[in-house]
């Protein structure tokens, strides 16, 4: 790998965000091939000049072989490229993500655009680890959490009808959230996972194994072992707060654990 | 696969566990003849089914595999299976019954019953997708048809992987490190997902409980692996290989028997580590893995009490689907997107200036034959004239300029000598040097003769 092959394979990476020198369930495209070949045989002070580009950019290059992690086909090299905690680099954009969501009739800002894509992806966090009762340390599971859009859909329905509707607005401080996820007209819901699934889907945290059928990514599930402790764990609201605020995080949680 | 003996050896025990007898009712046992079709062909897609799954998980660790694909690799086998049918099978294999029996508690007289579910199931299906993959029971089955193997008899399979080297049977030497690298790595991965897992798993107790032997079994097969590398590099196994790969026809390389017998090593020594870490583990007591928050009532708790823009925008960044990508470009990005189009060189249009035009007449071959023409007549008359003689002559000159290709032009093809006879053309054996202005002319004599009509 000389420098122009490392530029190929940074800007290659960092559309794709994950890319293997084979793979036994799609067809790995000769660039993608070729990229991952290059970036497997390199040397040893090109990859690691290449991870340290990657490191001051906020990001890490994770390597995996069939040994390492379920469902990767034997002899294959996968490499992804992950984010580090904390580091939120300024080129990390969210005008996509904004403008996708804008094209959904009934949301009508940036705030709404936004507000929707982190409740939504709360619910598919639901989906993909409490429900399953799995750890977010789990990442070996990823390749078990199949789900479809229907079942998707249903479970952001159901959040919206048991916990968001029956909030009373008038004890709320800060209605904005509320009004946000209880403005769109019926049937536009499904249009907003629409929107959601699709820019998951194309940042490579969701990968489609079927039509209308997705399941965890192994990039999601490695951002979600590696930074869960370190990161989201300290935005989540503490469970102790939690119980005197609201009433049900901490018994529902040992709940659920001991019934499984 | 010896599936026969294994199935032979289990069906009675099932009849047992299925029996409906009352206690005390009387000891024979009637049914002597089985249900079913008597032909043996849902077996033979279970089989076929199973061994698709098998080689499956061996290649693609754990993943699932489409029904389309589990379909297609058995009608290769059988085109008489219908779609419904294999389904069937499918269907029957990933069944999970509750099995009921005994076991003896420490402390207690009587033996306590138990029931698993679950472990019947030799497949198992994903959720919403019809793909299919190997269950533990299912890679079970594989395992006791071929006479119960796990990580334990891992020596001897390296035994026999040596014995294979020293008896040059070098097919053999794949067959066996495909094997144990297949093994070892469904071992690697389920202790890796255990390590992951909340709570005691199943499969991490089956090491914890008999770490020492696994520990020690490793320890000694990583050494017979070294053996068998350094087996492998005697030169009388090469000069075997050599002629072995004569009288054979495979297509096996010994760069590849070698490295197939380095990942042995390699492989070992993961598992060993993996193993080590899965003491320190033990040891502490505590686990890393934390239970899930419920995350819809995080999503709720979002609802009541907002975000923080700052803290939002973190959020989206750090976890969200982000595009990356913005600032930075491929050499390839741009590849076709803009065409280039050359525009035509802009072309003066022709004018004729009167001037300049040269008269035609006193070029070239008549300009010289103007000049000397007659001079090379009037010599052919009186004899034969050689090309070195017109060249010392000086006839090559026609005013300033040197003529020298129409000199030699008149003596290859001198019809154009204004002459009435015929002419010979004879050619000299030899090369002829002449000094001709600054330099030496090298050239063939050509020697031409007028020759009367007759």
């Amino acid at each position: 790998m000389n420098n122009s092959d490392m530029g190929r394979v940074h800007a290659y990476l960092l559309r794709h965000r994950f890319i293997e020198t084979k793979s036994g369930r799609r067809n790995v495209s000769r660039e993608e091939r070729e990229i991952a070949t290059l970036l497997r045989d390199a040397d040893f002070a090109m990859r690691r000049q290449f991870e340290e580009i990657l490191d001051g950019q906020g990001l890490q290059l994770v390597a995996f072989t069939s040994f390492d992690v379920k469902g990767i086909a034997s002899g294959a090299t996968v490499f992804m490229l992950a984010r580090k905690p904390d580091s939120a680099p300024p080129f990390w954009g969210t005008e996509r993500l904004v403008s996708r969501m804008l094209q959904v009739r009934g949301i009508n800002n940036d705030a709404e655009a936004k507000t929707w894509f982190t409740q939504l992806w709360f619910v598919l966090l639901d989906l993909l680890y409490t429900r399953k009762n799995r750890s977010p340390n789990a990442m070996q599971d990823w390749v078990d959490t199949t789900f479809t859009k229907e079942v998707f859909i249903d479970a952001v329905k159901d959040y919206l009808n048991d916990q968001v509707r029956k909030i009373d607005p008038g004890t709320l401080e800060v209605d904005q959230v509320y009004k946000t996820l209880t403005s769109l007209k019926t049937g536009a819901e499904a249009q907003v996972c629409n929107a959601f699934l699709e820019l998951m889907l194309d940042a490579g945290l969701i990968e489609e194994v079927n039509k209308d059928a997705y399941r965890q990514s192994l990039l999601f599930a490695y951002e979600m072992k590696t930074n869960f402790d370190r990161q989201l764990a300290h935005l989540l609201p503490s469970l102790d707060q939690l119980a005197a605020a609201t009433e049900i995080l901490v018994e529902r949680t040992e709940e659920e654990t001991e019934a499984k | 696969m010896e599936w026969i003996p294994l199935i032979a050896s289990t069906l009675r025990l099932v009849d047992l566990h299925d029996s409906d007898r009352a206690y005390g009712n009387p000891p024979n046992y009637t049914r002597e003849s089985r249900t079913g079709n008597s032909d043996g062909v849902y077996l033979d897609i279970a089989l076929h089914v199973v061994h698709r799954l098998k080689l499956l998980d061996q290649s693609a660790s754990q993943d699932y595999l489409p029904f389309t694909v589990i379909f297609n690799a058995i009608h290769e086998d059988r085109p008489d299976a219908a779609e419904v049918d294999v389904q069937y099978v499918l269907n029957v294999l990933r069944r999970p019954s509750e099995l009921f029996y005994l076991t003896s508690v420490a402390g207690h007289q009587a033996k306590v019953c138990h029931s698993e579910k679950r472990e019947t199931a030799l497949i198992e299906k994903t959720d919403y997708a019809d793909e299919y993959r190997l269950s533990a029971s299912g890679r079970m089955l594989l395992s006791l048809a071929n006479v119960a193997r796990d990580a334990t008899y891992l020596r001897g399979d390296a035994y026999n992987l040596l014995h294979a080297i020293e008896f040059y049977d070098f097919p053999k030497i794949l067959t066996f490190s495909d094997g144990i690298i297949s093994q070892l790595r469904n071992e690697i991965l389920e202790v890796r997902s255990a390590l992951e897992r909340v709570g005691r798993t199943e499969s991490i107790d089956k090491y914890l409980n008999r770490l020492d032997q696994y520990k020690q079994v490793i320890e000694e097969t990583i050494g017979i692996a070294q053996k068998a590398e350094a087996q492998l590099e005697k030169s009388e196994v090469l000069e075997a290989f050599e002629r072995w790969q004569e009288l054979a026809d495979l297509d096996i390389t010994f760069e590849h028997l070698r490295n197939q017998i380095n990942h042995v090593r390699q492989v070992l020594v993961i598992f060993n580590r993996l193993l080590s870490e899965l003491v320190s583990l033990a040891l502490q007591g505590a686990r890393s893995a934390v239970p899930p928050p419920s995350f819809v009532d995080v999503a709720a708790h979002f609802v009541r009490s907002p975000l923080k823009l700052g803290k939002e925008g973190f959020l989206l960044a750090q976890w969200g689907a982000l595009s990356l990508e913005t600032p930075f470009h491929s050499s390839l990005d741009g590849l076709g997107a803009v065409k280039l189009r050359t525009l035509a060189e802009s072309v003066p249009a022709m004018t004729f200036v009167d001037e300049t035009v040269e008269p035609i007449s006193v070029l070239g071959k008549a300009r010289f034959l103007e000049k000397h023409g007659h001079d090379i007549a009037s010599a052919l008359k009186v004899g034969p004239l050689r090309l070195s003689e017109a060249i010392e002559r000086g006839w090559f000159m026609v005013d300033e300029e040197m003529m020298l290709g129409d000199l030699v032009g008149i003596f290859v093809a001198p019809s154009s000598i204004p002459i009435e006879s015929s002419i010979l053309i004879g050619v000299s054996p030899t090369l002829d040097t002449k000094a001709a202005g600054d330099g030496e002319l090298l050239f063939t004599d050509i020697e031409i003769t007028a020759v009367e009509k007759t």
